[in-house]
Formats: C-alpha cells, sequence, structure tokens
C-alpha cells in the first residue's frame, strides 16, 4: 500500500515536467520557424520562380540559378565583394590588434570605460557614420584640405570617396569595435609577463606580435573573423553611400535586381548562394578555429 | 674577525677586475610618492652569485627590472657588461631574466621556447641547436625538446625558464624567486642545480628572494634590502653572524634580541646588562658600540643553553619556560625574562627536561663567543626588528 501511495505522485509529477520539457523546447523553435525559416523560405521560393515585366511567370525550375552562375557581371561583383571585404578585413585587424593589446595589457586606469566607449562608439546608427565619412574622404573633405594643407598633394584625391577604397576605409572602421572586443578578451588571459619575456630574450615590438601575440590570441581572431567578415561580404548601405561603381558590391547587386529590375527570382537566387558562401565559409573558420582553440589549450594550464 | 670590523672580500672592486655590474647611487620613484628604491649602490662580479635578500615591498624586485630593464632608475648609474645600461632597451641587454612565474610560452614546444633567445639574435639554424642542446644538456631535459610546457611538471617548466634565459649566454643572469613556486623538497633540490648550474656556465647571476635560507645556501655576498635600502652587503657568514643593522640581525635566521645598556669593553669582548639585571658577555659587536651606549644583544635560538639549576661560573639569565614545541630533532622552547622579554632556545630532543621544569625558575646561558651585541640606535626602527624576530 505504502509504495503504491509514493509512487503515484511521483509519475504524475513525472508527466508533468515532461509537459514542461516539451514547452521549453517549441516555444524556440516556433519562433525560429516564424521569425527565421519562414521568411527564407519564401526566398527560397521565389528563386525557382520566373518574374517578368509582367509579374510572376511561374516555376522555372534552377533557371535563376543557372542565370545567376553564367552572368559574368555577377563573378565580376563577386570577386570585387571579396577583394573588398578580405582587405577591409585585414586593415581592420592591422587595427584591432594594437588596440586590444593596449586595452589589454597597456591601460590600467580607465580600462572598462575605454571599452565602454568602444561598445557605444559602435551603436551609433550606422548611415549617421557614413556620412560623416562622406564629409571627411570628400573632394573638399577634412583629410584631403589637411593633405593639400601638408603640401603633401597639388590638388584634391578626387578618388578617396566613391572608390573601393572609400568602402574599405568605411567598412572597417565600422567594424572595428566589434573586431577588437573578442581579440582583447582573448589577449586578457594571456600572462603579460610572457611579452616581457619576449623581450627580454631579445624580441623587438613587430616581433613580440608575430611570435606571442597573435598566436595566443588566435582563439579571438578566428571570433572576429567570424563575427565580421559576413556582414563585410553582404555590405550593402556603405557601398551604396560612398562606394561609387567601383565599389559596387554584391549586396547592391541583389537590391537592383529586386529593387530596380523588379527580379525577384534571380535576386533570391543571389541571395541564396551568398547564403551557402557564407556556411561554406563559416565551416572553414570553424575547422581553423578548432586548430587555434586545441594550440591554445596548451595556454591556459601554465 | 675584530669586534666591528668588516671586510669585504668578495667585492669585485677589492680584488681588481672588472665588474659585470655597477649599480651606483640608483634611486627609483613610482609616481610623486612612493620610492622603491633609495639611493642604493652595489657591484656584481663576473661569476659571482648574488643574492638580493628581503621582505616584500623591500625594494629588490624593482632592483631586478631595472637590471633587466622593464624600469628606468630615477635617477642613477647602472653599468652592466661594461656598458651604460640606464637607456639601452630591454632586447638588447646583455642579460636574461627566470620569471616567478616561468613565463614559458605556451603555443611552443620546449625546443621553440630555449630557441627563442638565439633565434633573435640571428644565429645560423645549426649553432641555435647546439646551444639548445647544451642548454637543455645542463638542466636534464634534453629528452624533453619535443614536449608543450603544459605536459611537464612545475620542477621541470622553472628548468625549462632557466635554459631558455642560458641559451642566450648572457653576461648576468637574473633570477626573480624562481624557487617560489614549488614545494620544499623540490626547493632544495633545485638550490644545488641552481648552485651547480652557476658554476658550470661561471657568469654572474643576480638573484631576489625572501627566503633567508635560499639566499644563505646560494649565495657569494648577500645585500639584504629594506625599504629601499640596501641594510648590509656581505657573505652569507657575515651577514648571518655580523649583522650590521638590527633589521639584519631579525630578518637572516631567527635571532633573540635582548636590549641591554653596554657596561664594559675590553679585548675579550662587551660586558652587556640586561634590563633585568642580568650580565651577560659578547665576544662580537657591530659598528658603533661603546661603554655606556644602549645595545641589543643578538643571540641564535640553538646557542642558548638551559639550565635546570643556576651555573657557578658562566653568567646567565633567569627565566621562566612558557611552552614547548616538538620538532623531531629539537625541542623548541619559548621563555620569558623577569623583564618580560620573551626569548626562544633550542634543545636537543634527548635532552628535554621533565614536564615539572615549567612550574620553577631555570636559567639560560650563552657563551661570549655566541653573542653579538648591535648598537641600539634611536634612528633605528627596533620595533621593525622585533616583529620580526621570532622572540616577538
Amino acid at each position: 500500500m505504502h509504495e503504491v501511495l509514493d509512487q503515484e505522485p511521483q509519475v504524475r509529477r513525472r508527466s508533468h515536467q515532461r509537459g514542461r520539457i516539451v514547452a521549453y523546447v517549441t516555444s524556440p523553435v516556433v519562433v525560429l520557424l516564424v521569425f527565421f525559416i519562414g521568411p527564407m523560405a519564401v526566398l527560397g521560393y521565389m528563386s525557382f520562380l520566373k518574374f517578368g515585366i509582367a509579374g510572376v511567370g511561374g516555376y522555372t525550375g534552377f533557371e535563376n540559378y543557372h542565370d545567376v552562375l553564367t552572368d559574368t557581371t555577377f563573378w565580376q561583383v563577386l570577386w570585387t565583394t571579396f577583394t573588398i571585404a578580405t582587405v577591409a578585413m585585414i586593415v581592420m585587424l592591422v587595427f584591432a590588434l594594437p588596440l586590444a593589446s593596449v586595452l589589454a595589457f597597456k591601460i590600467k586606469r580607465f580600462e572598462i570605460q575605454l571599452l565602454l566607449l568602444l561598445v557605444l562608439a559602435d551603436q551609433l546608427n550606422p548611415l549617421i557614420r557614413v556620412y560623416a565619412w562622406r564629409i571627411l574622404l570628400g573632394k573638399n573633405g577634412i583629410i584631403n584640405s589637411a593633405l593639400e594643407f601638408l603640401g603633401l598633394i597639388n590638388q584634391p584625391i578626387a578618388s578617396l570617396l566613391f572608390s573601393k577604397t572609400a568602402v574599405v576605409i568605411v567598412t572597417s572602421a565600422e567594424y572595428l569595435a566589434i573586431a577588437t572586443i573578442p581579440i582583447y578578451a582573448a589577449l586578457k588571459a594571456v600572462d603579460p609577463s610572457m611579452l616581457e619575456a619576449a623581450n627580454d630574450l631579445g624580441a623587438g615590438m613587430f616581433t613580440r606580435y608575430r611570435k606571442i601575440l597573435i598566436p595566443l590570441a588566435a582563439p579571438g581572431i578566428f571570433v572576429a573573423l567570424i563575427l565580421v567578415y559576413i556582414p563585410l561580404f553582404t555590405e550593402f548601405l556603405t557601398p551604396a553611400l560612398v562606394g561609387g561603381t567601383s565599389g559596387f558590391m554584391i549586396g547592391n547587386y541583389i537590391e537592383q535586381q529586386i529593387l530596380k529590375t523588379g527580379n525577384w527570382g534571380v535576386g533570391s537566387a543571389m541571395s541564396f548562394l551568398l547564403l551557402i558562401f557564407s556556411v561554406v565559409f563559416v565551416g572553414i573558420m570553424y575547422r581553423l578555429g578548432r586548430i587555434g582553440r586545441l594550440q591554445t589549450a596548451t595556454t591556459t594550464s601554465t | 674577525m675584530r669586534v666591528g670590523e668588516v671586510k669585504d672580500d668578495a667585492d669585485p672592486i677589492a680584488r681588481g677586475e672588472t665588474p659585470a655590474i655597477v649599480l651606483e647611487r640608483v634611486t627609483k620613484r613610482f609616481g610623486e610618492g612612493t620610492v622603491a628604491v633609495n639611493d642604493i649602490s652595489f657591484t656584481v662580479g663576473k661569476s659571482e652569485f648574488f643574492s638580493l635578500l628581503g621582505p616584500s615591498g623591500c625594494g629588490k624586485t624593482t632592483t631586478l627590472r631595472m637590471l633587466a630593464g622593464f624600469e628606468t632608475p630615477t635617477t642613477g648609474r647602472i653599468v652592466i657588461d661594461g656598458q651604460d645600461a640606464v637607456t639601452l632597451p630591454v632586447h638588447k641587454r646583455n642579460t636574461n631574466l627566470v620569471f616567478q612565474n616561468y613565463a614559458l610560452f605556451p603555443h611552443m614546444t620546449i625546443q621553440q621556447n630555449v630557441a627563442f633567445g638565439p633565434e633573435r639574435k640571428r644565429l645560423p639554424r645549426k649553432e641555435v641547436q647546439e646551444r639548445v642542446g647544451e642548454v637543455l644538456e645542463a638542466v636534464r631535459l634534453r629528452d624533453y625538446a619535443s614536449r608543450y610546457p603544459r605536459e611537464l611538471s612545475g620542477g621541470q617548466q622553472q628548468r625549462v625558464a632557466l635554459a631558455r634565459a642560458l641559451a642566450n649566454r648572457p653576461a648576468v643572469l637574473l633570477l626573480d624567486e624562481p624557487l617560489g613556486a614549488l614545494d620544499l623538497k623540490l626547493r632544495e633540490n633545485m638550490q644545488f642545480e641552481l648552485k651547480r648550474i652557476q658554476r658550470e656556465v661561471g657568469i654572474s647571476f643576480v638573484y631576489v628572494t625572501h627566503d633567508q635560507g635560499e639566499a644563505l645556501t646560494m649565495s657569494d655576498r648577500i645585500a639584504v634590502m629594506n625599504l629601499g635600502k640596501v641594510e648590509h652587503l656581505g657573505a652569507p657568514e657575515e651577514v648571518y653572524l655580523r649583522p650590521k643593522t638590527l633589521f639584519t640581525a631579525g630578518f637572516i635566521g631567527q635571532a633573540n634580541l635582548l636590549p641591554g645598556a653596554i657596561e664594559t669593553q675590553d679585548a675579550s669582548g662587551l660586558g652587556v646588562r640586561l634590563g633585568d639585571g642580568s650580565l651577560l658577555q659578547a665576544e662580537t659587536a657591530a659598528d658603533g658600540c661603546g661603554v655606556g651606549g644602549n645595545a641589543m644583544l643578538m643571540i641564535r635560538p640553538e646557542h642558548l643553553r638551559l639550565e635546570l639549576e643556576r651555573p657557578g661560573g658562566d653568567p646567565a639569565i633567569p627565566v621562566r619556560l612558557k611552552d614547548e614545541t616538538f620538532q623531531g630533532s629539537w625541542a623548541r622552547y619559548t621563555a620569558e625574562t623577569r623583564d618580560g622579554v620573551r626569548i626562544v632556545l633550542l634543545v636537543p630532543s634527548d635532552a628535554r627536561p621533565d614536564p615539572g621544569v615549567f612550574e620553577r625558575d631555570v636559567w639560560v646561558s650563552c657563551k661570549a663567543e655566541h653573542a653579538y651585541a648591535l648598537p641600539q640606535d634611536d634612528d633605528v626602527d627596533a620595533a621593525t626588528a622585533q616583529a620580526l624576530s621570532p622572540s616577538a
């Protein structure tokens, strides 16, 4: 009798718990389905439809994909996008690494405040930021005027604005904060005496970066790459505002297909191809990142 | 050695050779107020094992970091291996530092760690390999070359840190409490290892420690530091047996410090009248002791003899025993004199008295050769010395 009495509420509690678990699991799945998978499915569906001047023309199979992959302009724009994103990423790392290491090792007093400032700067509306850069980079902008005043140039550099260079400068500045923070976090775990030891053994600043700081910051650099490279690749606003014709990126091409030409099918196909590229990129980064993590596993034990 | 006479045989300048390090009136201030190192001068000879010994915050680590180049002296001159080093950047100095926490590069193998220095000198690959093999041999870790630091024990990591610093063949090796993180047994082994390696490579070692045992065991000379100043610089025996200041007396080893007044002074030594009225003889004394002056009598715990009956000839102090700690071959007693000064004495275990001894008066005596008098200067903070001594 006692055993039966004891068991009953337990069984009930268990089934109650199971109901809760189901609720916990299903609610995020529903959110994902409605807000994430749903629009993607619509996009995927549209990439198989024919869009003409007359409107939607029905199912066409892989014709849109075929059109995109045989479109030489697509490949050209993709190449431009790749070069801009890669160069911007490198420029960004060149600034983010010293910035992160100064924050992690040199600043003693206002470290947290400076970090907050960096995050706040990142929260500024991107549109306002890009317009600010337009003022700086313009033909009569501050940079050109300063260079002229210093006598370094005779006439303003016209290509500062509306060029690939402009896109690289503005985008690398745009994501600097996001790239700096994971690198800072990785460096914070590095014993500063490691750098002193390298210095003591005869390494100058450049060697210290190359041999000690970068390898030890590797996990942070990988996180920064993943966080920044994809938004860089799909950048749309900045090239539209400062890119001109030479700084035309894949995001702008897609926008053109959809909003200007009205070809939703081709635009969707391009978006999907871009998504596949991103997944492949993240996959590669993940593998490389795992190697990085294995290396740094040696760090923490000392 | 005569009363008050201190000779510095190991001083390289006195021996007429070029020293490895010369520090001249070096002062280091941090910010406005704090003086970490206050006007210190010393020289370190080639192939000398030199220790900077003192409590934390005494300026020993700052001194070492100035030698390595991580700190710049506010005033003063540093010459390393005949080269003015004040403005010389860290990576161009002929010194190498063994870090307290080893600071091994975790992403490199032992081989790569040790090769780091020679590679920075752009030596040919073959020579780099030779040097690495050589120093790993010296620290007996040749078989571990391809491992990573995390795969080694603390003692082995310590030896790698030493090998890495030696691979650069510096004129001076700087060591910042390198044995601090090791357990006692390993530490004792490493003391002998360090001394052996130092003799083998024949370069000067500057060794920072707060452990007086370590300093006494390994050093050719010791600079005892306190509050940014060098209190006493000398050979281990001298620092231990004839300290110049109360601080040194209290910091090096265990010492009983008994206050008194100097009554007599002759060829055989000093007579010191203690606070409780008893008169003790001290054969040796530091500079500044004279009849009529106040003195501190320093007696090591192992040199005090416990007397159950009042001894006939030798001078003795009546005391009451307070407690006893059994320490294996010795038993450690604390006792109190009639005027309330606490003293510590060690008695061989097989000569321990009956427990009844705590109930009655006993005496402690000391041979004149084992008592040492220090001037009790009002300027010297006797409280500091008292706080450091075990009898406090």
